[in-house]
């Protein structure tokens, strides 16, 4: 019996190491796993693969640098975040502030991943045609990243081929300029060798279309013409370190009839039109609809390139005024200031009808415009002015019924007007918190009536938009501008413009402009400021016109928050006293982001930017 | 019940010559060994041969059956020679037959059997009384007994009367003896492993003497790997933990080692809330800088660290009234064994198990408050906002001269009198409540005969929150922690030769939390201003931001619903244990299963409330209320729940036999384990881990001095490639005990010890981070893009792990050398010094540059090197002064300091800014040169990172090119976690008081005050509460009251806490890591203090001191008349963390570098302890 239970004991002993024998125990990992190969095999996993390489097309829901805080048209009310901290000048290439240089070359290490492969997908899966499309695609999205690099970091590396894991990185120097620029339009023809003029089924909106290559190319066309490539003697010894000069030497004044004929050769596809409420289906013209709606509705003939992965939400959030909103997104006096009077003239033009002081007699005679007691400072201002800027006094928009409104009025405002209250005592006041609305102002581009933000409701009206109609015909006439200041083009195209937004032509409100190359480059840089305003294009005209070190740009000016009302509400005139309230800070390195640290030891081929 | 005391006369002709008592020590089996040697007189045993002598008889049935034969030489003379066949034949046969020409009686008592004269005890019982009465001076005979501290009789301790050589005799089975002495001799009383006692002799006296344990005896064995060893013969690096030190009333096991064994470095940074307040604890320090570096930890045999993980491991939840040994297992020798999961060292704690006897009752109930270590001072209203004003001014940007606050609010607010309007609110104080209580309770059971003992326990702990919350709502939200812990050990002899034991611990944690986390309240109490609102306004209206951001600290505990959670865990171990001497002597099986499961279910009710917020007064004077959220009138419900669950399964056999002066050891085990999680993260977590092992060990001793041993363990993973999955790991060691030598013999008085040992070997660590499979490349589901009109979106896929074929186990190369002193049989000092090199740590490629596109994704690679160097040590010293006091003194001290050999950095452009060569966690950062004086000062300096004003930091210009930048960081020295370790204490006993203390410290640790490791996580941001005014949202933050001590235009000192005031964020120049911020982390605790008074009841007068006592003859009874009821009350005061020595005052030193976490627990408590 003993020795039966030993035999048992010993057994059970040995039983484990028996197992050892088996030695599939340890042949356990996931099953069913999707190997490289496999995404290869089958439409459905190849377009998933596109499908991310395209979620790299980089929006920050309006929030990045260059939409908000870091030009002279709008600043973050909270100081502590990065943008606050690069305009006062606290910034070095250990910031990552905004560091978009890592993701881009992921989307493009995936773009070639995608090209190289969408080949071996078996024919009966998808159709050449279909691939020859995607490949065009993901071309596209490569020279988009690219082309967002150049205006962040200026030169980048030149990938022409993934490179593997365990190469030497420091073998890859940065490309100069105009290598770049060339690279870019290279793949931007022939991405739109492929694609079409637009989209047949409108469930392709969104994809890059013929016009969107070329938009690219009309974008980096001006960027490349203007002063900060252009010969800027500040990049004279930009070089690498075998000593090829990254930046152009010489100014070239050929530069900009390419970044017209660029742009022209957008206008001439006739694909785009700008954007009005006829198009909604309203019956006659309106222009405060048409400018404002053009970022409410959805796909419209103005839209080149957009995203339509945008977080309406967060954006619609942080730019209304409290307490439904964060109250954070604020423009300042400067760009309140940039727009014109109705009658199409600027408000320092004596003739332009602007008063400064005082409070409205009376209404407007259009229903969108100002409303009696309102400051006369926003009386009979341009369409634009009552689509774009929240002031104080201005209705809120995104708040559907009367007790929504009533939700951002004091006890004495609450008569279902919803006027937003800017002033210190007031429900977005100074008072209630210390570091509210600092400028008097907020945004309202992109803002939907159909929003609630008091409770939080909001809905997708539109992509975020990246390249508009708009901006290729100021860019066009931009370029005709320094290219040749006499040609008629500069003055049809600014109008288009102008019309849209319900003013009359530049040659009738200031006749001496035309043929003046200063003077008219003037206006269309206001044109600019206030038609683009808070699209980023603000940043980058500023940048690549070499104009932030202007002091006027570093000046920023706000309505007087912090004086107190003693409770008299809108009736306090202190309120409207010009403030200084940020002297930011500039310096030139600052035309250019700096390369971080780090990436640069890992590719010590990489020489920084000037100045960083 | 038969009494058994021993005749006078007897005596003098037995007992005036030297007796010799035979104890059969044949095998070094441990406790569970010893145990099933208990057998009945029907036990068959099998002995044959002719002309043996009786002394060879005896061993031969203590192999099979355990029994120690007791005998004097007078009575027996074991050399005689016999003839014998017998098999399988019932000891009592072969007793008889042995006996039957003899003189001779037997008696078995538990695992001894006892010889004896034949027939004469009662009446010589008889005869001793009288001649107890008779004789009165002169020559007597003095009667006693000996016992341990916990009252067990001592059998075989040698009782001496000093100065008479032959009077000296040997307790009996009772532990009771008669000598002959005189009054006023002095009767020393000595026994293997007991501190000798030295006891007066009195008249007519009968004497009780106790013998305490010896704190390190020659021939304790200590649990290792697999088993367990004499720890004389242990090469290794093992150390044990003092259990008296262990009892305290801290909810965490991995909390309360810190400071009481030499090698435990543990840090506690992660905060004390109740339930999650498990330290990071680590043996040796950090070895490895991107996997786990915890070690392995073992609860009876069965792998128990990673079972609840996420909760600290529930290893951690076993009450420590019902562990028996913590043995830590420090360097490759002790840890080879484990193979791929010893690199980290091996915590093995074992539980309790019963003895036999009768039921031995041992109960604990103790209660106390609760507080915290140390709360943090924040600004109050009026210093904040003139403070905040001042650094509004401080911008230069601020042309205009703006302040927030006029000096008509600071007026306002400084005078209380409208608390609505001008809210002045200390949030930490009004969150938190200084004490609360908590309790903690254990009872346990052991006993049991020859077929079973047992060891049964319950416990419960209870503790409430800090929260200074009450039941408005109709709810408690306050946090509490219950848990309740049953455990039940068995041991079964099968047969004379196998035990069967069963381990069954359940457990279960009822804990209740607050609607919110307790991060986010703290975060909260300590970031929000103190004048942004009041806690609730007349006609319980509860207040609340108005903007952006802001919450109500308050609001947030006291109305924000509560969550309830439950924990169960049944953690058990079934365990086979067979003696083998029948193949070959020494021989011996174990098979063990296990399983434990694990569950968490949570219920959460929690909801938002209405809040409002008055920004001003009507004409009347009435509060103009806004109505800010509109909140939910219920609360709302969600559960969740998870769990887990562990297989093990391990069969192993040993083998352990003397010949001669040889001693030889073997050890082989196989094991294998599978653990999965329940509702698992992700598809890969869900997969089984699995492992197998194989190890084995050899060990050799020659005399007890000198010794060898190889272990070799093999691991495999299921987390590596085919081909990589297994791990080999093996080592060797050496000791040599010169203390046993013979020409160091003269040195023993004073040198009661020294030992050499030496070990060298390989272990792994196979918690290596990273994720699971990394030698596939895994395509998962990833972000995509919308098309459309009306969009879709269309999900992508994306590589997010780049497989890497060959990747395989960390390795870990180990030395350790190690000396052991004994002096004076009082002092103990052991001392080791190690170095741990690992190589192919598992690490994500850091050296690929983003232009090559990878940043999204993981490649792993075993490229890390790592050193860890160090020192660990401790001392013990055992005293007794006179009879009344007994005096303890310990201390220990680790030492380890590690680098960073490579970590696949690319060549940094400056060589102060590569992470090798530098310690895990070692703080970064600007050198401060003080603060700008003026402009001057300004204008001759380097470039700033921004334009700086005086009393702005000035940071060294490290490369020299004019300008302060990112290539001016560099590595300052201190790391976050402590390179020094150590505690010290004592214990003193005076009569039946006893004083203990313990401090526990560490030192060269760093902090980093410059609020980085305040993180906002989504509530606000970084940095609240120490850099000024960064906000939650809109609403600046309020500001450690530090921050009076500041640089100013009117005190332009350098010698302050603070830069010039601004409004900033971590990112500012100012906040920068940097010296200016880097601190002193070092910090030395009274860990534990505990007062005591132990009141002695009948029979069992035990206590830790020793004692000795005239009874009377009554009370010498055998042990199955024990004195009913309690026999011994111990009542004390005992306190947790009442003291913290720190030069870093801003917060508790524990927390390290974020000060917003819940502090650490302080306790107060009375208890009892009573045995019965």
């Amino acid at each position: 019996m003993t020795k039966h239970i030993y035999f048992k004991i010993i057994l059970g002993a040995i039983l484990p190491v028996a197992l050892f024998s088996c030695r599939k125990y340890l042949d356990k990992k996931p099953d069913n796993l999707l190997t490289e190969d496999q995404v290869w095999q089958t439409k459905a996993n190849a377009e998933a693969y596109l499908h991310n390489v395209h979620s790299y097309v980089y929006n920050t829901d309006g929030g990045d640098w260059a939409s908000m805080g870091a030009s002279d048209e709008s600043s973050v009310c909270i100081p502590t975040v990065n943008v606050r901290q690069m305009v006062s000048g606290n910034w070095s290439a250990a910031s990552w502030y905004f560091y978009t240089w890592g993701n881009f070359y992921t989307g493009i290490r995936k773009s070639f991943v995608f090209e190289a492969n969408i080949d071996n997908v078996p024919a009966a899966e998808m159709s050449d045609e279909l691939k020859l499309q995607y490949k065009a695609e993901v071309r596209y999205l490569r020279g988009w990243y690219y082309w967002q690099l150049l205006k962040q970091y200026g030169p980048f590396v030149k990938l022409t081929a993934p490179i593997e894991r365990d190469a030497d990185f420091n073998q890859y120097p940065r490309a100069p300029f105009d290598t770049c620029v060339a690279y870019i339009n290279e793949l931007m023809d022939q991405a739109s060798a492929v694609l079409p003029l637009s989209w047949p089924s409108s469930s392709n909106y969104g994809r890059p279309t013929k016009g969107s290559c070329l938009a690219v190319k009309a974008q980096v066309a001006l960027h490349a013409a203007s002063p900060l490539w252009n010969g800027n003697p500040r990049f004279a010894n930009f070089k690498n370190t075998d000593g090829t000069p990254l930046a152009p030497a010489a100014y070239n004044a050929y530069k900009w009839k390419a970044a017209a004929d660029a742009a022209k050769a957008v206008i001439d596809l006739n694909a785009y039109k700008l954007f009005t409420n006829i198009d909604e289906g309203d019956a006659s013209f309106d222009p405060y609809l048409s400018v404002r709606n053009i970022f409410t509705t959805t796909w419209n003939n103005e839209i080149i390139f957009a995203n339509n992965n945008w977080w309406t939400w967060g954006f619609t959030k942080c730019a209304s005024p409290g307490p439904g909103g964060y109250n954070m997104y604020n423009a300042t006096q400067n760009i309140v200031d940039a727009f014109s009077m109705n009658n199409g003239k600027t408000i320092d033009d004596p003739a332009s009808g602007y008063i400064e002081t005082g409070f409205a007699g009376s209404d407007a005679p259009v229903s969108w415009a100002h409303k009696k007691g309102e400051w006369n400072m926003y009386v009979n201002r341009e369409p634009r002015f009552y689509a774009y800027i929240q002031y104080n006094g201005r209705p809120i928009l995104p708040a559907s019924t009367t007790d929504d409104k009533n939700y951002f009025s004091s006890d004495a405002n609450k008569d279902g007007k919803g006027r937003v209250e800017f002033y210190y005592s007031g429900k977005s006041g100074q008072k209630a918190a210390g570091s509210n609305n600092i400028t008097g102002y907020d945004v309202l581009k992109r803002i939907s009536p159909n929003d609630n933000i008091r409770n939080d409701v909001t809905s997708y009206h539109g992509p975020y938009i990246l390249i508009r109609y708009a901006e290729i015909l100021l860019n066009y006439a931009e370029a005709l501008n320094e290219y040749d200041p006499s040609h008629p083009g500069i003055v049809t195209y600014l109008n288009m413009v102008r019309a849209r937004a319900g003013l009359p032509g530049i040659e009738t409100v200031y006749p001496d402009a035309v043929g003046n190359k200063e003077l008219m480059r003037k206006h269309i840089l206001r044109e600019r400021n206030v038609e683009l305003c808070f699209e980023s294009d603000r940043y980058y005209t500023l940048t690549r016109r070499l104009m932030m070190k202007e002091p006027g740009v570093q000046t920023i000016y706000g309505m007087k928050v912090n004086g107190d009302d003693g409770g008299t509400g809108f009736s306090y005139a202190g309120f409207y006293t010009r403030t200084l309230f940020q002297q930011r800070f500039w310096d030139d390195k600052m035309y250019l982001f700096p390369i971080q640290q780090t990436d640069i030891e890992r590719d010590q081929a990489l020489v920084q930017n000037p100045g960083w | 019940m038969r009494k058994f005391l021993i005749s006078r006369s007897k005596i003098t002709q037995r007992f005036f010559r030297l007796l010799v008592v035979c104890v059969f020590m044949l095998l070094q089996i441990p406790d569970a060994h010893a145990q099933t040697n208990e057998v009945s007189l029907q036990t068959p045993v099998t002995v044959s041969g002719k002309k043996i002598t009786l002394l060879r008889v005896f061993q031969t049935i203590k192999k099979q059956t355990g029994l120690t034969f007791f005998y004097s030489n007078q009575l027996l003379d074991d050399n005689e020679k016999i003839n014998l066949d017998f098999k399988n034949a019932k000891l009592e046969e072969v007793l008889t037959f042995i006996f039957k020409d003899k003189n001779i009686s037997y008696e078995l008592r538990g695992n001894r059997l006892l010889l004896n004269e034949k027939q004469h005890t009662v009446k010589q019982e008889v005869n001793t009384l009288k001649a107890s009465d008779e004789k009165s001076s002169a020559e007597n005979i003095v009667k006693g007994q000996v016992m341990d501290a916990d009252g067990k009789a001592l059998v075989s301790a040698t009782v001496m009367v000093k100065g008479k050589v032959g009077n000296t005799v040997v307790t009996d089975e009772l532990g009771i003896f008669s000598v002959k002495a005189q009054v006023g001799d002095m009767l020393s009383v000595s026994m293997v492993g007991m501190q000798t006692e030295e006891v007066p002799v009195k008249d007519k006296a009968v004497l009780r003497v106790t013998l305490k344990n010896k704190t390190d005896q020659l021939n304790d064995v200590v649990v290792v790997g697999y088993g367990k060893q004499k720890k004389i013969s242990v090469t290794g690096s093992v150390a044990s933990v003092n259990m008296e030190d262990m009892q305290v009333p801290v909810r965490s096991l991995t909390n309360a080692l810190a400071g009481k064994v030499a090698g435990v470095i543990s840090m506690a940074s992660g905060g004390g809330e109740p339930g999650y307040d498990n330290p990071t604890f680590t043996i040796r320090g950090i070895g490895t800088f991107t996997g786990s570096v915890s070690p392995l930890i073992i609860v009876d045999g069965v792998q128990r660290d990673d079972v609840n993980s996420t909760y600290g491991g529930a290893f951690n939840n076993i009450d420590p009234e019902d562990i028996a040994s913590i043995s830590l297992l420090k360097d490759a020798s002790a840890t080879a064994v484990y193979g791929a999961r010893g690199a980290n060292g091996v915590l093995i704690i074992t539980t309790k198990r019963g003895v036999a006897g009768k039921p031995k009752i041992s109960a604990k109930v103790e209660t106390g408050i609760n507080g915290l270590t140390k709360l943090p001072t924040m600004l109050d209203g009026v210093t904040y906002m003139k403070l905040y004003n001042e650094a509004q001014l401080n911008d230069p940007s601020n042309t205009s001269g703006t302040v927030t606050y006029s000096d008509e609010v600071i007026q306002k607010t400084a005078s209380g009198l409208d608390p609505w309007l001008y809210p002045n609110v200390n949030w930490i104080n009004r969150v938190y409540k200084d004490w609360t209580s908590m309790t903690n309770a254990n009872i346990n059971v052991s006993g049991g005969g020859e077929a079973m003992r047992y060891y049964v326990s319950m416990s419960f702990y209870n503790q409430d929150g800090q929260y200074n919350v009450s039941k408005v709502n109709g709810y408690n939200p306050n946090l509490n922690f219950k848990r309740y812990d049953f455990r039940s050990n068995l041991d079964m002899n099968l047969t004379s030769s196998t035990v069967l034991s069963l381990n069954i611990a359940s457990m279960l944690v009822n804990s209740r939390y607050p609607g919110n986390s307790a991060s986010t309240i703290w975060y909260s109490s300590f970031a929000t201003n103190p004048v942004a609102f009041p806690v609730q306004y007349p006609g319980n209206k509860w207040a609340g931001p108005r903007n952006n951001g802001g919450v109500n600290p308050y609001n947030l505990v006291q109305n924000s619903g509560y969550s309830t959670e439950f924990k169960p865990s049944v953690q058990s171990v079934l365990a086979l244990n067979q003696r083998l001497d029948g193949i070959t002597k020494g021989l011996s099986a174990v098979a063990r299963f296990s399983f434990d499961t694990y569950g968490e279910f949570g219920t959460a009710r929690t909801s938002n409330n209405d809040l409002w917020y008055v920004g001003s007064r009507d004409p009347n004077g009435n509060l103009v209320f806004e109505h800010v959220r509109t909140g939910s009138t219920y609360l709302g419900y969600s559960t969740y729940s998870t769990g887990e669950r562990v297989m093990y399964l391990e069969g192993n056999i040993s083998y352990d036999r003397n010949f001669g002066k040889h001693n030889i050891g073997a050890l082989v085990v196989a094991n294998i384990r599978n653990r999965v999680i329940g509702s698992a993260g992700s598809l890969k977590t869900a997969i089984p881990f699995r492992n197998q092992s194989m190890a084995g060990r050899i060990t050799y001793s020659y005399m007890d001095r000198y010794l060898a041993e190889v272990n070799a363990g093999a691991t495999g993973s299921e987390n590596f490639a085919k081909g990589h999955r297994w791990g080999y790991f093996p080592a060797v060691s050496a000791g040599w005990v010169v203390s046993k030598e013979n020409f160091f013999q003269r040195f023993r008085p004073t040198v009661t010890l020294l030992k050499l040992r030496a070990s060298h070997g390989v272990t792994g660590n196979d918690q290596i981070g990273g994720d699971r499979f990394g030698y596939l490349t895994y395509i998962d589901g990833s972000s995509g893009v919308s098309f459309g009109l009306a969009p879709t979106y269309y999900g992508g896929i994306a590589e997010t792990v780049l497989g890497t074929p060959n990747l395989t186990w960390e390795k870990s190369t180990k030395d350790n050398i190690g000396i052991e002193i004994g002096l004076f049989n009082k002092i103990n000092i052991i001392a080791d010094i190690f170095r741990d090199k690992r190589t192919d740590i598992l690490i994500n490629r850091n050296s690929i540059s983003p232009i090559a596109g990878y940043s999204s994704l993981a490649i792993y690679a075993n490229l890390g090197e790592m050193q860890n160097k160090g020192i660990d040590g401790s001392i013990e010293y055992n005293e007794r002064i006179g009879k009344n006091i007994s005096l303890r003194l310990f201390g220990n001290v680790t030492y380890a300091k590690n680098k960073i050999l490579y970590a696949d950095n690319p060549k940094r452009t400056y060589a102060y800014q590569q992470p090798e060569g530098h310690r895990y966690g070692e703080f970064t950062g600007y050198i401060s040169q003080g603060l700008f004086v003026d402009q001057g000062d300004i204008d001759k300096s380097p470039t700033q990172t921004r334009t700086v004003y005086p009393g702005d930091i000035k940071y060294a210009d490290l490369n020299g090119d004019g300008t302060v930048n990112a290539s001016d960081w560099t590595y300052l020295g201190k790391s976050s976690f402590p390179a020094w370790s150590y505690g010290f204490g004592f214990n003193v006993g005076y009569k039946n008081f006893e004083v203990s203390a313990l401090f526990a410290g560490v030192a060269d640790v760093g902090i980093m005050a410059n609020g980085s490791g305040i993180l906002g996580g989504g509530r606000g941001s970084d940095g609240v509460g120490v850099i000024p005014f960064a906000g939650i949202g809109q609403y600046p933050a309020n500001v450690l009251s530090n921050v009076t001590s500041r640089w100013t235009k009117d005190n332009p000192s350098q010698d302050v806490d603070y830069p010039r005031l601004t409004i900033t964020n971590t990112s500012d120049n100012n906040y920068l890591g940097s010296t200016w911020w880097l601190k002193d982390g070092s910090f030395m605790r009274l860990k534990q203090a505990t007062m005591g008074y132990t009141l002695k009841l009948g029979r069992g007068k035990t206590s830790s001191s020793n004692e000795y006592k005239n009874i009377d003859n009554k009370f010498i009874k055998a042990p199955g008349t024990v004195v009913s009821g309690i026999t011994s009350l111990q009542f004390y005061l005992s306190g947790t963390n009442l003291l913290t020595f720190s030069k870093f005052k801003l917060w508790d030193p524990e927390m390290g570098s974020n000060g917003a976490q819940y502090p650490y627990a302080r306790t107060i408590t009375v208890g009892v302890r009573a045995q019965f």
